[in-house]
């Protein structure tokens, strides 16, 4: 605390006089160790990262930062500052710095301020260094040098590669290969040569480093090439291979023709040169390399045809569609997978025969899945929409189905006209498409239809097309106004019903007005259809209707989907709970018969934030049959209601906990 | 067992023009006979290293592949290895799965293909560098570097040594991401100008004492490359407060919404030119020893204009990322994986199914076929660089209190101070 005081004082002073008192700062910085005060440390950062506009004062800044590696320091305050030299350091520091290369617990930190002063005198200090140096210290010595490619250190560098510390030697032969120089490309060469297996795999790797570095590029391939031949190590030699690739001249264009073309196949390297044929900039390559697909192994062939794609000119799209017929199975599925990801229309009618030709499950779902995939926006869907003219049987309702797959909204009248198909699983593709599709355009159309179907999977089908139709619209009035319309052309009892059941859809007053004409009507299954229709209203404005078929239900089965609708619409409200909420349940609360009606209605009271609920739920725990409901509505009922009624809470709980021993 | 479920097959939201040019393709498991049973001599076999609450988290999504054998764990601390070789011998019903206290070891072994990487931040760019020339495939955690250079050493690294990697920014291979991509590319926001997102509040970490290690972790290995310090288990346990061993929240989540930024935007192979900060707030050095930021705003500039923030603010469910374009937006929640959007007609194009964030299998799948084929992953080491350098652009604008110019081929700031950032000396032996 007296030490961040101190520090705050002489901050107030420095700031008074225009710059910081780097050394006030470095001195209390001096004694860092982790759990002290790190006030002085930051505000030296701060400090420092002022002098980048003020650069008068950097030599002081560097002058306190030195300070901190004296010896009676804190090893954390000598890390700190050799952070800070690494970022702000000079050959002023160098000398310092350079003290502590000498010494095992410093060096490493030493190297880190050095590592940032890309200056020769730093460099000398490293070299300096190199030959005092022992063990770890001279490690982190040979990586400095080599991650600055000290050219001056390589001969010393190619007699520590042979030095009997192994791992001093492999710092050596790592740093040689950064450093690339002549001579130390040179020394690499012998240590291949006659290097202990370890060692030699290590200058192998170390050589691949150097070529991509060197100045004499034939050399650097020369060297790549002596790698490719010799090194035993499978990842050396696929490096090795890649970087002839690359440096030559054809952008290794020849040298993939000769793998692919080579007795036997060397399996390592071919991966890797077909995959360079994505990045050939030669204009023939595309022709070149799809031609000699068939020739390929399927492995390969998946492989090139991954290329091409990426290559994705004309001939590349022509070689990956001759393969979409192959009879190799993994071929013609990753030939289908390209197509639907480089093509766009054009590439229809191939896949279309493709559709109508596979056998096999996993071939139909590649094509459909590169169907799906194609671009060329609405282009495309035409062309789709187009095939399925075409099409028979199952490819045809595959096809419709891609439409919608596919989101293709300008298809719909396409669609339309297919729903008229007299083939039943055309006309219910159809349909499940414009359920998708349609909008408010076709809901005159579709009501039609409805109208006139007779197959009872076809209305349905039909008559789910409709209510998704209607729900697009986004006049509520108009989709009333329509599906009212054909109610009042006075259809048969089955249209009659199912136009019921879409006037919730529409969702508005004159819909629900309809829906209680219906309910005072003459024909059983009609009120029914409307008592179905009510239950699935949107929103409250059916629960005086509702809740007087639940009162007086004609049937069971009017009471029980009444009792559904009333519970759903009122738990709608809960965010409300006001003594209107509270009214709608307890009418519910009081018409309970079975405990299915209990279960409904605990579901819905678990959101309700009012002491009322509690005294609804609370007395259910006396029902075995739906004591846990009673106890998870409980849960939900107790942290809303415990603020404004702890007693009541209180109480709840107390009973809850009781009920939740009981078997 | 998570069952990753490839979205592959329900692309249902797919419509018009995707612009899917430059990536690779996915091969879908299936297509390539891969979802029964396949011989053990043409399974890809995994080690882990790094076996702590990211790898638990995520190994059940590798551990479903039948093409994938997993083979062994390492770890710095002894007290993780148990649960996870108990977790991967439970899945194959035996007892093989083989311990290491020493990466090293493990991947010395020559039966393993491929690993997973799963350490702390600080050692995400070296032991992929160590795996690389040991010559195994990599599936590495974000963040892939802690420093601009690590990461562009580490893209050098990989392409000498013909290394298939896979930074795990897995929202590349997640549904809603794809999604929002698809809808901004098809130009359904109009004009594209600006990428928000948000990450959460950094933490503080109080001041805390030097303590002896604890039993059963190397804590030499467990520091790595990072310079050496006495043993504080504040430090370690809260490792992302600290610029040494993590760079904040937004780095370490800041960089799956700037991967997703670059994915949008087609500039994998570029970055922003211009960065700053505002409104940072750091932690109070009375009462706390860490380091990274609390709060702030980071922003980012592309040469033709488009801006990228990222906010560090609000709680970790709050977190998403949003396109905004001159006619409407779309954001991703990623507590959720809730699409929304204005104009909200944009969401009829969205299919109901498709993988979340939290199941990696489409991003683990790509790896897996690109091992097989040699083609470059989704997120490989140049695009994971790339969006990495740009938080760490932004951190470094941040510690600096200044805007700063960058040049993203020479991969240089306007500024000397900044440039001598770009890049921390390792610590041998940790070093590759």
């Amino acid at each position: 605390m007296k030490n961040t005081l101190t520090s705050v004082l002489v901050l107030a002073v420095a700031a008074a006089s225009g710059a910081a008192d780097f050394a006030a700062l470095a001195e209390k910085a001096a004694n860092y160790v982790s759990g002290g005060d790190v006030v002085p440390l930051r505000e030296l950062e701060r400090a420092l990262v002022a002098t980048i506009d003020a650069p008068a004062d950097r030599a002081q800044a560097e002058a306190a930062l030195v300070r901190m590696l004296a010896a009676d320091a804190s090893f954390e305050a000598k890390r700190f500052a050799c952070e800070r030299l690494s970022e702000y350091g000079t050959d002023a520091a160098v000398p310092a710095l350079a003290a502590l290369l000498g010494a095992e617990e410093t060096a490493g930190l030493a190297c880190i301020a050095l590592g940032g002063i890309r200056t020769e005198k730093a460099a000398e200090a490293l070299r300096t260094a190199l030959a005092a140096s022992k063990g770890p210290s001279r490690v982190q010595v040979i990586s400095a040098l080599g991650l600055r490619r000290d050219e001056p250190s390589a001969a010393a560098l190619a007699g520590l590669a042979r030095d009997a510390d192994a791992a001093v030697a492999r710092a050596a032969v790592t740093a040689l290969g950064r450093i690339a120089s002549p001579a130390a490309v040179a020394a690499l060469a012998a240590l291949r040569k006659d290097a202990p297996t370890g060692l030699a795999a290590d200058a192998a790797a170390a050589s691949l480093d150097a070529a991509e570095r060197m100045a004499d590029r034939a050399a650097a391939a020369a060297l790549c090439d002596e790698i490719l031949q010799s090194a035993k190590a499978a990842h050396l030699r696929r490096g090795a291979y890649a970087a002839l690739l690359r440096a030559d001249a054809d952008g290794g264009l020849a040298r993939i023709r000769a793998a692919l073309k080579a007795k036997p196949r060397d399996a390592l390297l071919v991966p890797v040169a077909i995959a360079r044929v994505a990045e050939l900039q030669d204009a023939g390559a595309s022709k070149t390399f799809g031609a000699m697909l068939p020739g390929l192994l399927p492995d390969e062939q998946g492989w090139m045809i991954g290329a091409l794609a990426v290559r994705g000119d004309a001939d590349a799209r022509a070689a990956i569609r001759g393969q979409v017929a192959s009879t190799q199975a993994v071929t013609r599925r990753t030939a289908l997978a390209a197509v639907g990801r480089i093509e766009d229309a054009a590439a229809v009618p191939l896949l279309a025969t493709a559709l109508a030709g596979a056998a096999a499950e996993e071939d139909r779902v590649a094509v459909e899945q590169a169907l799906a995939g194609l671009r060329g926006g609405s282009a495309t869907d035409t062309a789709i929409a187009q095939a399925v003219q075409k099409a028979q049987g199952v490819a045809r309702v595959a096809l419709i189905g891609l439409l919608a797959r596919r989101g293709a909204t300008g298809e719909v009248p396409a669609l339309l006209i297919e729903s008229d198909s007299t083939n039943a699983a055309v006309a219910r593709a159809a349909y499940q498409a414009l359920s998708k599709l349609a909008g408010a355009a076709e809901v005159p159309a579709l009501l039609q239809r409805l109208a006139k179907a007779g197959d009872k999977a076809l209305r349905a089908d039909v008559e789910a097309a409709t209510a998704r139709a209607l729900s697009r619209m986004p006049d509520a009035a108009a989709g009333s106004k329509a599906v009212r319309g054909a109610l009042a052309a006075n259809p048969g009892t089955d249209l009659r019903c199912a136009l019921l059941r879409l006037l919730p859809v529409a969702g508005d007053a004159a819909a629900l007005e309809a829906l209680r004409k219906a309910l005072a009507g003459d024909d059983a299954p009609v009120r029914d259809a409307a008592v179905r229709a009510l239950a699935g209203w949107p929103d409250v404005a059916a629960w005086d209707a509702l809740a007087a078929v639940f009162q007086k239900p004609e049937n069971d089965a009017q009471r029980a989907l009444a009792f559904g609708g009333l519970v759903r619409m009122t738990r709608t409200l809960n965010a409300k709970p006001d003594d209107a909420l509270i009214a709608r349940y307890r009418l519910l609360v009081d018409g309970i018969r079975t405990d299915d009606d209990r279960r409904q209605i605990l579901g819905a009271l678990t959101g309700v934030a009012h002491p009322a609920a509690l005294e609804m739920a609370v007395p259910m725990l006396d029902v075995p049959a739906v004591r846990a409901e009673a106890i998870l509505a409980l849960k939900g009922i107790l942290p809303a209601v415990k603020p404004s009624h702890p007693k009541e809470a209180v109480e709840a709980w107390k009973k809850m906990r009781a009920a939740e021993g009981q078997p | 067992m998570t069952r990753p479920r490839s979205s592959i097959g329900r692309r249902s939201f797919l419509r018009r023009g995707l612009a899917l040019a430059a990536a690779p393709m996915i091969v879908p498991g299936r297509v390539l006979g891969l979802d029964g049973g396949v011989a053990p001599s043409n399974r890809i076999v995994f080690g882990g290293i790094g076996i702590g609450n990211r790898a638990r988290a995520i190994l059940p999504n590798f551990l479903w592949f039948q093409d994938l054998q997993w083979a062994a764990v390492s770890d710095a601390r002894a007290d993780r290895l148990a649960s996870a070789k108990e977790m991967v011998d439970t899945h194959y019903g035996t007892k093989d799965c083989a311990v290491f206290a020493d990466f090293r070891d493990l991947l010395a072994r020559p039966d393993i293909d491929a690993v997973l990487i799963a350490t702390g931040n600080r050692w995400h760019a070296t032991a992929s560098m160590f795996a690389a020339k040991a010559g195994k495939d990599i599936y590495c955690e974000k963040p892939i570097s802690l420093t601009i250079d690590e990461g562009r050493r580490l893209v050098d690294t990989c392409r000498r040594h013909g290394t298939i990697y896979q930074a795990g920014t897995q929202r590349r291979s997640t549904t809603s991401y794809q999604f929002a991509r698809e809808m901004v590319l098809q130009g359904r926001i109009g004009k594209l100008h600006t990428v928000e997102s948000q990450v959460w509040m950094g933490g503080t970490v109080p001041h805390s004492a030097a303590e002896p290690v604890p039993e059963g972790w190397n804590y030499d290995m467990w520091l790595g490359p990072v310079p050496w310090r006495p043993f504080v288990r504040a430090r370690c346990d809260h490792w992302h407060s600290f610029w040494d061993t993590g760079e904040g929240m937004h780095t370490d989540m800041g960089t799956h919404y700037t991967d997703q930024m670059q994915w949008v935007l087609g500039t994998d192979a570029t970055a922003p030119v211009e960065f700053e900060t505002s409104d940072v707030v750091w932690p109070d050095p009375v009462k706390c020893m860490s380091e990274t930021a609390i709060s702030g705003t980071f922003r980012c500039r592309y040469a033709n204009g488009i801006r990228g923030v990222i906010y560090q603010r609000g709680a970790f469910k709050d977190r998403y990322i949003r396109y905004i374009g001159d006619e409407g937006w779309i954001q991703v929640d990623d507590e959720t994986d809730v699409v929304t959007a204005e104009p909200a007609s944009i969401l009829q194009f969205k299919g109901s199914s498709g993988v979340g964030w939290s199941n990696a299998g489409d991003h683990i799948r790509n790896l897996l076929d690109s091992i097989r084929s040699r083609r470059p992953t989704l997120c490989n080491p140049e695009v994971g660089h790339r969006a990495q350098s740009i938080v760490e652009a932004m951190t470094i604008s941040a510690r600096l209190n200044r805007k700063l110019a960058w040049d993203p081929v020479k991969e240089l700031f306007d500024c000397d101070a900044a440039n001598r950032m770009l890049r921390r000396e390792p610590r041998t032996p940790w070093t590759v």
